[in-house]
């Protein structure tokens, strides 16, 4: 049962870093969907033709970056509205899935392969519970995560110093990236294939851990375990009440929106 | 003196933006399609084409620009007032999902007349959606952004469980609920397009919106508490009634939405017959820059740029799956700002 929660909360934690980088910096990043998606299908497509699960790993994360390197030339050197580039970035990631599936596979469905992950599995395992102490050193303890979280706060503050906010605006995009193609791999390697719309709305339930999670990487990642265990409470209980599969999806949901409604009646309790 | 003569530039200089962005993008999509397309021209034909082609085209784009616009004002409503509706999809679907089940309901009366409740049971549907994240907001300051989209997102799984399960139609080959009866439907105004008088009064919704927000105490009380809530309280406005109620409004703007699009489109609710149009409604209300009346081209333009997608796909070879590339590409550029020195210089100075 632990062992499940903690598979099935890989991707999350991965996904909740990668968005607290760009939450910190006062970037909405909503492309962290999109991000997922393209790293899921990446790693899949090129362990399959070239039959290393390792290159697989790196087009992942390259991949899933140059989708946050596009979505961070159009917010920041064009200045388009962030929200809708980032929605675009996920109708581009959805459209270059499928059409890169179709040109390699002749399909845009489910691509499947016949591997090995132990190796793997551990990694992402060690690599997500290590992300909280270097990210919170990074962010906290350092004059970089200081200006970081500069950008967010204050930007005004650090462009009269001479620093340009944008810089590390474009760092924590791109840092959501690498993160991202590592969920979307971490993903599609614990089921052994890609499917269409693999990713399943866990971009959004990111952002909604580093909202819930007080900004902090500690909170994120509590946040997500939270989900990972409604997840698999959800297909638990599936094994004694007959539920149907599809409000089985909505449970997670549901148990996220009492969580949230319950920290902030407890939040504005405190502050009176 | 001075200041109003700038401010008037830079109002200009908006509505100047609202011509070029469209532009723009359809310059952007002109270069993908020869990019990508086998034959570039005849795709090309065909894209600009198509909407005007047929009145079956024509007709549906109206149609759907009618659906964007009472959803993106939806989306207008909610920012103004300081927030975002992240929950639009949900609600959208909830709209059209109670407004199909309600006709079922009703599909024994022969009057026309009870189309009032069905459209009524959507928007209200809507509605009850946007009313708890307004509530939550304004009792305990949840985030509204997370709670719209938490519940549209479980909204959405819950609906598919009833149309897949008890309420599906087994005849159909399709996963949808049954057609509803001939009566309910909105009259067709250019058939076969499914143009109806939603598109009309979509268009009346979208000035009554601006007179709202612009001419009324109300609606200039709904914008200060979106400028400054803190100023907004200490002035004596009620901020928290319009966090609710623009929250609400927006729900039930974005139910009667999928209530259009049951009654007058798609005569019954399949799975996701909805999908997407939430996210495009916030790209057209964001591409309008947040004014209702600006928001009626903006509507105009996304349908037009998905009617001649359709009508690609339809006449051409080209993938249906490049469609949502060429959309991506779009919507990167239509907030694109091409500032230029001039531009820079104004904005300071003002």
């Amino acid at each position: 049962m632990l062992k499940s929660i903690f598979n099935a909360a890989v991707p999350y934690i991965l996904a909740g870093i990668g968005g607290l980088f760009t939450e910190i910096t006062g970037t909405l990043n909503i492309a962290l969907e999109g991000q997922i998606l393209t790293g899921a299908f990446w790693a899949i497509a090129v362990t399959k033709i070239t039959g290393d699960i390792y290159l697989g790993l790196a087009a992942a994360v390259i991949s899933s970056t140059l989708i946050s390197l596009i979505t961070a030339f159009f917010t920041l050197k064009m200045k388009s509205n962030i929200f809708i580039s980032g929605l675009a970035a996920n109708m581009l990631s959805f459209g270059l899935v499928s059409v890169f599936s179709i040109v390699f596979f002749g399909n845009s469905g489910i691509i499947r392969i016949e591997k090995e992950f132990a190796d793997l599995r551990n990694f992402f395992f060690i690599l997500s519970l290590s992300s909280i102490p270097i990210s919170h050193y990074a962010l906290f303890r350092t004059p970089w995560g200081l200006r970081m979280r500069g950008c967010g706060t204050s930007p005004e503050v650090l462009y009269y110093r001479g620093i340009n906010p944008d810089f590390y605006r474009y760092i924590s995009i791109l840092i959501s990236g690498i993160f991202c193609g590592f969920a979307g791999a971490a993903l599609a390697f614990s089921i052994e294939a890609f499917v269409p719309n693999i990713s399943a709305g866990r971009g959004w339930i990111a952002l909604v851990a580093v909202y819930m999670g007080y900004r902090k990487p500690a909170g994120v990642i509590l946040s997500c375990l939270l989900f990972a265990s409604a997840e698999s409470l959800s297909g638990w209980m599936q094994g004694f009440i007959a539920i149907p599969a599809t409000i089985i999806l909505a449970i997670p949901y549901i148990i996220t929106l009492s969580v949230l409604t319950g920290v902030s009646i407890y939040r504005s309790a405190k502050s009176g | 003196m001075k200041k109003t003569v700038e401010k008037r530039i830079l109002t200009g200089m908006d509505s100047v933006r609202i011509i070029y962005t469209p532009l723009i993008a359809v310059a952007v999509s002109v270069l993908v399609i020869m990019i990508l397309s086998s034959t570039p021209g005849k795709t090309l034909y065909y894209f600009f084409s198509s909407p005007f082609s047929t009145p079956f085209f024509f007709g549906n784009m109206l149609n759907k620009t009618g659906h964007l616009i009472i959803a993106s004002l939806g989306v207008t409503l909610v920012f103004k007032a300081g927030m975002f509706n992240l929950g639009g999809e949900g609600q959208i679907y909830a709209g059209a999902f109670a407004s199909a089940a309600a006709a079922l309901l009703f599909s024994d009366f022969s009057s026309p007349l009870f189309i009032i409740p069905v459209l009524a049971a959507g928007t209200f549907a809507g509605a009850s959606a946007g009313f708890i994240s307004g509530y939550l907001k304004n009792r305990w300051n949840t985030n509204e952004l997370i709670s719209s989209f938490l519940l549209s997102a479980a909204l959405i799984h819950i609906i598919n469980y009833f149309i897949t399960g008890s309420m599906a139609d087994k005849n159909s080959y399709l996963i949808t609920t049954k057609t509803i009866s001939e009566n309910l439907r909105l009259i067709q105004l250019l058939p076969p397009s499914k143009l109806n008088p939603g598109f009309f009064a979509a268009v009346a919704a979208a000035v009554g919106s601006y007179i709202y927000l612009y001419k009324t105490a109300g609606g200039f009380q709904l914008r200060e508490t979106g400028k400054n809530p803190v100023f907004a309280w200490f002035s004596g406005i009620k901020t928290g009634y319009y966090t609710v109620v623009s929250f609400t409004a927006s729900g039930a703007l974005h139910g009667l939405t999928g209530s259009l699009a049951v009654t007058g489109t798609y005569y019954m609710c399949s799975q996701d017959c909805t999908a997407g149009l939430g996210w495009s409604a916030i790209a057209v209300s964001l591409i309008g820059r947040n004014n209702p009346l600006y928001i009626i081209p903006s509507a105009l333009f996304i349908s037009f740029m998905e009617t001649g997608m359709s009508g690609i796909t339809m006449y051409t070879n080209f993938p249906f799956e490049l469609s949502s590339i060429i959309q991506a590409v779009v919507f990167f550029f239509i907030t694109a700002k091409i500032t230029g020195k001039g531009s820079e210089y104004v904005k300071k100075h003002i």
